[in-house]
């Protein structure tokens, strides 16, 4: 809680309890700042605060331990998926959360991933996919877009050159592990809205032992693309949420 | 398939039975409270897996195959981090594969039992039994600059001593812990007589465990304020320096009135136990120097023990890798040979009975502070 | 990590911020945590009232010009803005409910 309540007033919208009060190190208008709000909203409205083992990765959001207020351990680079399945099993009690950028989840962390996905692991993924690696000052990712220009692919991403952009949550969802799939965006407020209850659900799944539940959010780089926030908003609606398509792509628990 | 023969319901603490190394240290690890494993499987530590796969579920505790080494042990530090007892087994080339998360746990500061079956290298090389992964353990593995416990069994009674005290040590320091056997110790059978031990659980406050009625809390390893991680570092030497100074083991054989030392670990020592029967038979008054811990290594009293012979040779399954801490350790006050065969071969008592000869030969009218003998 | 005072350095001729400071007795429908804005720009398209703008007198602790609730009569208390604000550095108030019966 930030504000006192005003003469009365109701309070429509504040800071939700598990986000600490701390100014982020992320640059302005980064999605990063949204998707740790939406899991701190989702994850206190499941009362599960007290529960959650999460596990940080490495890349813009290394700190993500500092702005989500629940038990973390620190990955190495696209191993939490693996830590996250330790953590799982011996704890059955516990909920575990895992938080990934594109780097970490698509290039270094593939194969941890896949096989946590395929085993059915009792976790939830989120899969934050800026096409860009920020925190390492704007290289190539696994999901940079054709045309799309980086500091490792100057002239834009050519396909003969470096291959297309990998499709990561749809590769994943053809597993039959996989009880629940989606993909979101942060591209406007009722992006955010929608992408909070794909949050939800995949919470939901695992608190209900559906199986494993990954949330792919799309989200900006304004740094890294070279363009303002509002720009990046703007790019992430009419040109990235065309090659990634938000929506839900599997969701096994309404199919027993 | 798993080839134990010897149902684990007849595994009676101080019952004596013929076991499998890889088998008798699973056995041995879930006896010490293991609470879960993870591995991968790789020549010649399989057995050690299979084990686990058949008897953690048994005792209801989690087996997981991982999708490889690095897998493996990421599961392992996720599960420490939240103060399970944790094993992993693997074999040099997965190993190498782990180095990236030992460093993480070292500067994490989470407890892990790791077991290494060493095979040959370089690279793929072979299956045979090696020691050629000292340096792998010794001199800090990963990235970054840090110390792990490292102990030697030489036998598989030994060795399952060593399980439960790996644990002990790993929580008592939270750090990881090697265990560093062979291909020979992981695949031979010998008679073992069952000593197992539970070593008591520490209460723990960095574990995590949820937030709940508790502040939040986070093991990470990563402190960007150089000012920050140099005071961690700090803490993690002083650490090291505490293991160093109360951990050291070491055991001596036939030591008294000893002219000849012999230093040798794991395989290696059982080949020089036989040499050095052989030479007092032919009157070379030679005696074992068994570093149990290859780090912290034994060094004061290894330099007190050659201080008072007339030189060290040291035996190994590889190019020579320990023989660099004896020479550090001796100062170059006495001669220090060495006889080592590499790629799977083991190095056979009459070779070393051979090299005792040499040493004898080469030291007969040492009075005083000699110069190295080179190999 | 960065620990922010909650002062914001007015510029030459700056007017007093509509609502940074300690909550005014009547209500507000935004409070903007002004040291914590970065200046992003988000919370101005989110708008479709065009009721915030950034504060170009002012650069609050973090070196950004933070948002301003220039027209306080346009907002509705749709909260659109503090939805796509990355710092949750709106907070969003509504008109207290009458009470049952009242007339409106």
């Amino acid at each position: 809680m930030t504000t006192e309540t005003q003469a009365g007033a109701r309070v429509i919208f504040e800071r939700p309890a598990l986000l600490t009060d701390l100014s982020t190190h992320y640059c302005p208008g980064c999605g990063h700042g949204v998707v740790h709000r939406l899991i701190a909203e989702v994850l206190g409205d499941l009362g599960l605060g007290p529960r959650t083992i999460a596990v940080a990765p490495v890349g813009c959001a290394v700190f993500a331990y500092d702005y989500i207020g629940v038990d973390f351990v620190e990955a190495p680079h696209g191993r939490a998926p693996a830590v996250a399945t330790g953590i799982r099993r011996v704890r059955p009690d516990a909920f575990v959360l895992t938080y990934q950028g594109d780097g970490d989840l698509a290039a270094i962390g593939t194969a941890e991933i896949i096989h946590a996905a395929g085993r059915g692991e009792l976790l939830t993924a989120v899969f934050v996919n800026n096409g860009i690696y920020g925190m390492t000052g704007g290289q190539m990712a696994p999901t940079t877009l054709l045309g799309q220009r980086s500091t490792s692919s100057p002239g834009g991403r050519e396909a003969a050159f470096h291959g297309y952009p990998i499709p990561m949550t749809e590769m994943l969802a053809i597993m039959p592990g996989v009880a629940y799939a989606a993909r979101g965006s942060v591209a406007d407020a009722p992006a955010i809205g929608r992408t909070k209850q794909y949050l939800r659900r995949a919470c939901e799944v695992q608190l209900e032992g559906r199986g494993f539940a990954i949330v792919e959010v799309i989200s900006n780089c304004p740094v890294g693309w070279g363009m303002t926030p509002t720009e990046s908003m703007e790019r992430l609606r009419d040109v990235v949420a065309k090659e990634y398509r938000p929506g839900v792509i599997v969701d096994r628990t309404k199919e027993a | 398939m798993t080839t134990a023969t010897i149902p684990p319901t007849s595994l009676h603490h101080g019952h004596r039975v013929l076991m499998k190394g890889n088998e008798a240290m699973a056995e041995a690890a879930i006896r010490a409270g293991c609470d879960a494993y993870f591995g991968y499987p790789i020549t010649p530590q399989a057995e050690l897996l299979e084990w686990m796969a058949r008897r953690m579920p048994e005792e209801g505790r989690p087996f997981v195959q991982a999708e490889s080494e690095l897998g493996a042990i990421n599961m392992a530090l996720g599960a420490a981090s939240t103060g399970a007892r944790v094993l992993v087994s693997s074999s040099s080339p997965g190993i190498s594969l782990m180095a990236e998360a030992m460093s993480y746990m070292a500067g994490s500061e989470i407890p892990v039992v790791l077991v290494n079956v060493m095979r040959a290298g370089p690279g793929l090389g072979g299956i045979g039994p090696s020691q050629a992964d000292y340096f792998q353990a010794t001199k800090g593995h990963g990235h970054g600059g840090y110390k792990v416990p490292v102990l030697a069994p030489s036998s598989i009674g030994e060795a399952m001593a060593l399980m439960a005290d790996a644990f002990e040590l790993a929580e008592k320091y939270r750090t990881p812990v090697f265990i560093l056997a062979d291909g020979t110790l992981g695949q031979a059978m010998e008679p073992v007589e069952l000593q197992f031990r539970t070593p008591p659980r520490l209460a723990s406050e960095w574990v995590l465990t949820g937030a709940d009625g508790r502040p939040p809390r986070v093991v990470k390893s990563m402190h960007l304020e150089p000012e920050d991680l140099e005071a961690h570092n700090l803490h993690l030497e002083a650490k090291f320096a505490e293991i160093a100074a109360r951990e050291v083991r070491w055991a001596g054989e036939q030591l008294e009135g000893a002219e000849l030392v012999i230093v040798a670990y794991g395989t290696a020592a059982r080949v020089a136990r036989t040499a050095i029967a052989r030479a007092r038979a032919e009157g070379l008054p030679a005696g074992l120097f068994r570093p149990i811990t290859l780090w912290p290594f034994p060094s004061a009293a290894l330099a007190e023990v050659a201080a008072r012979a007339r030189g060290v040779l040291v035996v190994e399954l590889s190019a020579g890798q320990m023989v660099e801490d004896v020479r550090l350790a001796i100062e170059g006050r006495r001669p220090v040979a060495f006889e080592g065969r590499s790629g799977g071969m083991i190095p056979t008592p009459g070779e070393v009975v051979d090299a005792l000869r040499r040493l004898s030969a080469a030291t007969a009218d040492a009075t005083g502070p000699a110069t190295e003998a080179r190999p | 990590m960065i620990a922010v005072a909650p002062d914001s350095l007015a510029l030459p001729g700056a007017e007093s911020p509509v609502s940074a400071g300690p909550a005014p007795k009547t209500w507000s429908p935004l409070h903007i945590a002004t040291d914590r804005c970065k200046g992003c720009e988000l919370c101005l398209g989110a708008c479709a009232k065009g009721a915030l703008a950034l504060d170009e007198t002012r650069v609050n602790i973090l070196g950004y010009h933070p948002v301003r609730l220039v027209d306080p009569t346009a907002c509705t208390s749709c909260a659109l803005c503090a939805r796509v604000c990355p710092d949750c550095v709106l907070t969003v108030y509504a008109a207290p409910r009458p009470p049952r019966g009242a007339s409106r």
